[in-house]
C-alpha cells in the first residue's frame, strides 16, 4: 500500500517537479532561536483563511442571495440540512478567529521589529490585508441580512456619510441604492466575493526574523547587522 | 527509510507526528463536510421525499378522459417559485379506477403531452410515444410512463408524490421497490 502511494506520488512528481522545491523549503536551515511558536500566526491565519474559503463555498451552495429569502435560507441550512449548522458555525467562528489571529500576527511582527528594512513593504501589504480581512468580516455578517446586519449597515452608512464632500455619494454606493434593501445585499455579496478572491495573495512567506536570506551564500549564518545576527544559525536537523 | 538502521531520528519522528496530526485534523474536517454535501441523499432515505397530495375533487376528471393536473410538491423551499408546481396526466378509466401518469417521459424526462385525437402521449424531445394506458408505443423509452400510486379520500383524488421519477428511482415503480428488498 505504502509502495503504491509512493509510486503514484513519484509518477505525479516526475511530471510536476514540485517535490524538490517543497522539500528544500521544509529542510531550509533556520537559526535555533527562530524555531519558535511565535512565528506560527502567519501560517495560522493562512490555515483559517483556507478553512473560510472551503466553508464559504459550502454555504454558498444553499444560501439564497435575496433580501427576502437570505435569512430564511439560513434557517433551512440550520435546521433541515445535515450538519448545516456546523458548517455555518465553522464559518462564523472562523471569521472571528481569523481576525484575532491576524491581529496577534501584527502585534508579533511589530514587537519583533520584523517590519524594518528590508521588510517595510511586507508590513504595508500586511496592513492592506488586515483592512481586507476587516472588510470580509463586515461583508460576511451582512449576508445573513438579519437585524444585526441591517442596523450594522445603517452604522456603516452613517460613518461613510461623515466623509467630507464624497460622503453622501459613498452612502449611495455602499447601499447600492437609496435604502438598505435587496440591492445592498447584492452590492455586499459582490464586494465579499471580490475581496475573497483578492485576499488569496495572503499566501506569503512566513518571516523568520528581519534580515536577509540565510542561504548557502551566507554559509547558513545570518548576515551581520540583521536581527538574528547573534544567533549561531544551526540547522534544526543537527 | 534505511533498512540497515532501526533507529528513528527525532526529526523523522516529529515530522511523522506532524503529518499524523494534520491528517487527523483533515479527517475531522472532512467528515462533516462530506455529510453536509450528502445531505440530499440522507434526506431521501429518511424521512423520505414522498407523501400523499391532493389533485382536487374527483369530478374534475370526467370518465373516459385524460386531463392535465398540477400539484404543489410536498417538499419545497419558499424560493422555489413555479418550479414547485408539478404537472401530471390523470386518466379516469371508470368508477374508482384511475391512472395518474408523471409528466416526465421515461426516456430522458421531457414533458409528454396527451393528444386525444390520436390517443397518444407524445414527447417533444426524441419522439417517445405512449398509448392511452401509458404503455410504450414507440421511440427510445424502454418502458411505459411512470405511474403514481393513487387513492380516493372523501371525494378527492390523492397521489403519492414528491420526487421526480427517473428510470431506476422508487417513484418510477409506483412507489414500490423495483428490486427485491
Amino acid at each position: 500500500m505504502a509502495g503504491l502511494i509512493r509510486a503514484l506520488g513519484d509518477w505525479v512528481d516526475e511530471r510536476l517537479r514540485i517535490g524538490s522545491s517543497i522539500r528544500q523549503t521544509l529542510e531550509h536551515p533556520v537559526p535555533r532561536q527562530t524555531a519558535s511558536w511565535f512565528y506560527v500566526f502567519g501560517s495560522a491565519a493562512l490555515t483559517v483563511f483556507m478553512l473560510q474559503i472551503v466553508t464559504g463555498i459550502l454555504l454558498a451552495i444553499l444560501y439564497v442571495p435575496s433580501a427576502g429569502e437570505a435569512w430564511n435560507s439560513l434557517q433551512r441550512l440550520n435546521h433541515d440540512v445535515e450538519l448545516g449548522w456546523f458548517i455555518r458555525a465553522l464559518h462564523g467562528w472562523g471569521s472571528n478567529f481569523m481576525l484575532a489571529i491576524v491581529l496577534i500576527h501584527m502585534v508579533q511582527v511589530f514587537m519583533f521589529g520584523a517590519y524594518k528594512f528590508p521588510r517595510e513593504l511586507t508590513w504595508i501589504i500586511g496592513v492592506v490585508l488586515l483592512l481586507v480581512t476587516l472588510g470580509m468580516a463586515f461583508t460576511g455578517q451582512v449576508l445573513r441580512f438579519d437585524q444585526d446586519a441591517y442596523w450594522g449597515l445603517g452604522i456603516g452608512a452613517s460613518i461613510a456619510s461623515r466623509i467630507p464632500i464624497a460622503g453622501p455619494w459613498l452612502v449611495s454606493l455602499l447601499l447600492g441604492g437609496p435604502i438598505i434593501a435587496g440591492a445592498t445585499l447584492h452590492a455586499f455579496l459582490r464586494a465579499a466575493r471580490v475581496r475573497h478572491s483578492g485576499a488569496a495573495d495572503r499566501v506569503r512567506r512566513r518571516p523568520c526574523a528581519a534580515g536577509a536570506e540565510r542561504s548557502e551564500s551566507t554559509s547558513g549564518r545570518c548576515p551581520v547587522g540583521s536581527y538574528g545576527a547573534r544567533a549561531t544559525c544551526r540547522s534544526i536537523t543537527s | 527509510m534505511s533498512t540497515t538502521s532501526m533507529t528513528v531520528s527525532r526529526r523523522t519522528f516529529l515530522a511523522k507526528l506532524g503529518l499524523a496530526f494534520n491528517a487527523l485534523v483533515g479527517g475531522v474536517l472532512a467528515v462533516p463536510i462530506v455529510r453536509y454535501l450528502l445531505s440530499p441523499v440522507a434526506r431521501e432515505r429518511r424521512p423520505g421525499y414522498e407523501s400523499w397530495v391532493s389533485l382536487g375533487p374527483v369530478e374534475q376528471f370526467p370518465v373516459g378522459e385524460t386531463r392535465f393536473a398540477t400539484y404543489r410538491n410536498p417538499v419545497v423551499s419558499p424560493w422555489d417559485g413555479e418550479t414547485a408546481s408539478i404537472g401530471c396526466w390523470v386518466r379516469h378509466v371508470s368508477g374508482d379506477t384511475f391512472q395518474v401518469f408523471a409528466v416526465n417521459c421515461a426516456h430522458l424526462g421531457c414533458p409528454v403531452r396527451w393528444f386525444a385525437q390520436s390517443g397518444l402521449f407524445m414527447c417533444p424531445c426524441h419522439g417517445g410515444a405512449y398509448y392511452a394506458d401509458g404503455s410504450r408505443a414507440s421511440g427510445p423509452p424502454e418502458r411505459g410512463l411512470f405511474e403514481y400510486r393513487y387513492a380516493i379520500d372523501s371525494g378527492h383524488l390523492l397521489i403519492k408524490a414528491g420526487e421526480m421519477p427517473t428510470p431506476g428511482s422508487l417513484a418510477a415503480a409506483g412507489g414500490e421497490q423495483p428490486w427485491p428488498a
